[in-house]
């Protein structure tokens, strides 16, 4: 089994930023209340970057960090601590190669339900350090197999 | 799949989605061996003319573009006697999906006959972009000449649908 989880910098960095941004709000509020004005001080500038790294680092972790795992018959999806994908190639009936902005792509898998082909699962090749085209028809040959070797 | 045509579907999504693509619509999604009514395209790519962003972006989109839904469609054209019943099957498929704009590259690897050549030029369809490419011609010379129909958005095959191979 094929196995992958980079780390994916962009939500390590927005994880970073959604500790420093609301503690750097607190350290300006509490030095206003306690010195009426703004303080800086290098100690609690540097203080105050080690918690978020500390803190992003264990959100990015148990939230977007994302695990990819997949041989010929079915793969597994893990982002973060809680949400699991898993499944098998050949439940799926097509597969698609999205674009999703800042030069990223995704794998959508679509499953035919009655006349309509509906996305069930994205698989975020880029992040995962996939190269998304290739891995893409290396989908569409596991759904093709899977099909005529049941 | 010949490696030629392989080259240039990959060329393709790449222009379209990433790089000048951009300036006619926002395509997102491309799908593979894609079939409409029995017929195997090579290629759709999926897209509209709203594009996506961050606020400012969105509200502009909202209020300055149109929300058309538009399609490409490849196909390779073994045998031109299939020409009419594809662009039937696609013209039924864009009213069904409400497609406003949609354009169709029919592919071949040698010369399109005087005929369909002709019929491509005279056809005036107003939201269908038609457009006729010879991949070898397309691998030998930087600025092949691409057949596309008259209207608006067969104009606009030249410029974004020619890739370099």
């Amino acid at each position: 089994m094929k196995e992958y989880s980079p780390i994916q910098k962009y939500d390590l960095l927005n994880s970073f930023m959604y500790v420093l941004v609301p503690l750097s709000f607190l350290t300006i509020i509490i030095s206003i209340l306690m010195f009426g004005g703004l303080f800086v001080n290098k100690a609690i500038l540097i203080l105050n970057l080690l918690i978020s790294a500390y803190l992003g680092y264990r959100i990015y972790k148990s939230s977007y960090h994302m695990k990819f795992s997949y041989d010929r018959k079915s793969f597994n999806l893990e982002k973060g601590k809680k949400k699991k994908i898993q499944g098998r190639w050949k439940d799926f009936d097509r597969v698609s190669y999205a674009y999703t902005g800042y030069n990223e792509f995704e794998i959508r898998l679509y499953k035919k339900k009655g006349k309509e082909y509906v996305p069930e699962t994205k698989i975020p090749a880029t992040k995962l350090g996939l190269n998304a085209s290739d891995f893409r028809f290396e989908v569409m040959n596991f759904i093709k197999d899977e099909r005529y070797n049941f | 799949m010949n490696e030629l045509i392989e080259r240039y579907l990959l060329k393709l999504e790449e222009q379209l989605m990433i790089k000048k693509g951009k300036w006619l619509a926002d395509f997102n999604e491309s799908f593979r061996d894609f079939e409409v009514d029995g017929n195997d395209f090579l290629m759709y790519l999926e897209g509209g003319t709203r594009t996506k962003g961050f606020l400012l972006s969105k509200i502009a989109a909202f209020l300055l573009t149109p929300n058309y839904k538009v399609g490409v469609f490849v196909y390779l054209l073994k045998n031109e006697r299939d020409f009419q019943r594809i662009v039937l099957s696609l013209e039924k498929l864009k009213k069904k999906e409400d497609m406003e704009w949609l354009w169709l590259i029919f592919l071949k690897e040698n010369e399109f006959s005087k005929n369909l050549i002709e019929r491509v030029e005279r056809d005036n369809s107003k939201r269908v972009g038609i457009g006729l490419l010879n991949l070898q011609e397309l691998e030998r010379v930087r600025k092949a000449k691409v057949i596309h129909n008259s209207s608006f958005i067969g104009r606009q095959i030249p410029r974004y649908f020619q890739v370099k191979l």
